[in-house]
């Protein structure tokens, strides 16, 4: 439990985790955090004692956020004294600790000279260009088009100084555009993140729940990329052949495998094939028809899940999208 | 579990299994029984996630986070502790603007 404590970046991961029941208590007790701390900082009243979730408890994996209400409550009705005593008591290993030296800022103390070197604080004080592209990008959100033309500037440069932050970026573009528009021109994007292979592999994971059939493309070029590094494994092979035959899955229930992407498919494969089979030298040339070239993918396996009927479709929110990226606080 | 299903699973399972990026079959087993207890399926998913070298490599896969091979993205995010991404640029522009 209290690696969970440490995991929750936000308590909706509870509230609206489809891993939980409706009646979990701590889905329940996620619920009421969420709903309390929004009280707090909306200025409304607050909602009664939920002792009964033990939220209040060191033992909970949301009291880091019921510390961080209470403080935040304190601040308003300007109690400092408790405000700050409430902070020191919040874990250091859990994501709300990152926000302490706001509170610390709200008792008139300096953030300490240890945090300086966060990344914001890195932009803020070597990089006005990276500032002013966060306030450009923060717009161009809700913009396709200009996140289109904007995004691969910005990514471009953040690469020389933190690649993981590029890549996540990258990332977050992708699913943003492949959420309101079907993604075109990202080529120059794709050769901005290191690595081809990888930039097709985070473009394919952002448009899979949007955007199937782009991802597939992205999935199996990503693919021959890495099989042109020579470093694949026999088993990661299997591995990614499998993924894309999940995919492909996905745009049949969607009904979107059509002739053309099918035909384009089958065109990545050929391609990719004299590689495929240096490693994997018992698989069989690419079928063309659907079915059987669905099948292809799961060479020497039986457990396809191509199986599966009756499944509901589940579309990724924003909010929900966004969890999956930052969740790695922990 | 669905592509869907690993592709919107909130939580490192590395970390939350607390296993290195690097393991066996052996360790996340043995990991699982220590940290696992009946309300808790989110470690029961973890552990489905990593059972295998073939269930770790395609975790690994679907990870969003940097990949290069199948273990690695634990290791990677353990090198930072703290992401830095456009989560903590948004903190940033609201207290920019805030201020």
């Amino acid at each position: 439990m209290s690696r969970l404590t440490s995991a929750i970046i936000h308590p909706a991961e509870l509230s609206e985790s489809v891993h939980l029941c409706d009646d979990d208590p701590l889905k329940i007790a996620g619920r009421f955090v969420l709903e309390d701390f929004e009280s707090v900082t909306n200025g409304m009243s607050r909602p009664g004692p939920r002792g009964a979730y033990g939220i209040s408890e060191p033992e909970s994996p949301l009291y880091p956020w019921y510390l961080l209400t209470e403080a935040v409550a304190a601040f308003y009705r300007g109690d400092i004294e408790t405000m700050k005593k409430t902070v020191r008591m919040i874990p250091e290993d859990t994501a709300v600790a990152s926000l302490k030296d706001i509170f610390k800022n709200l008792s008139g103390k300096p953030s300490s000279p240890g945090r300086r070197d966060s990344f914001p604080e890195k932009i803020r004080g070597k990089n006005s260009f990276l500032m002013e592209g966060l306030e450009v990008l923060d717009e161009a959100a809700f913009y396709p088009e200009m996140l289109r033309k904007e995004i691969g500037r910005y990514v471009k440069e953040m690469a020389g100084e933190n690649t993981e932050a590029a890549e996540r970026l990258y990332y977050w573009a992708m699913e943003i555009l492949s959420e309101e528009a079907p993604l075109s021109g990202s080529d120059e994007l794709d050769a901005v993140v290191p690595g081809t292979g990888e930039a097709s592999r985070i473009c394919a994971l952002a448009s899979i729940p949007y955007d199937p059939d782009r991802a597939i493309m992205a999935w199996l070029r990503s693919l021959d990329a890495v099989l042109e590094e020579g470093s694949l494994s026999p088993q990661e092979l299997t591995v990614r052949l499998k993924i894309a035959g999940e995919i492909m899955q996905l745009i049949r229930e969607e009904e979107l495998l059509t002739e053309e992407l099918i035909s384009g498919i089958s065109s990545r494969l050929e391609f990719s094939f004299p590689k495929i089979r240096k490693l994997l030298p018992d698989i069989s040339t690419p079928p063309s028809d659907p079915e059987e070239l669905l099948n292809w993918f799961f060479p020497a396996d039986n457990s396809s899940p191509s199986i599966r009927s009756g499944r509901t479709k589940k579309k990724r929110t924003r909010d929900s999208a966004d969890l999956l990226l930052f969740e790695e606080v922990l | 579990m669905d592509l869907e299903d690993v592709l919107e699973f909130p939580y490192d399972p590395w970390i939350l299994l607390g296993v290195p990026g690097e393991t066996d079959d052996k360790t996340v087993k043995a990991a699982w029984k220590k940290a696992g207890s009946p309300d808790t399926g989110v470690l029961a998913r973890a552990y489905e996630m990593l059972r295998n070298e073939e269930s770790r490599i395609r975790t690994a896969l679907l990870s969003p986070r940097p990949y290069s091979r199948a273990g690695d993205a634990a290791a990677a995010l353990r090198k930072h502790p703290v992401f830095l991404g456009p989560g903590i640029w948004y903190d940033e522009i609201a207290r920019n603007r805030e201020t």
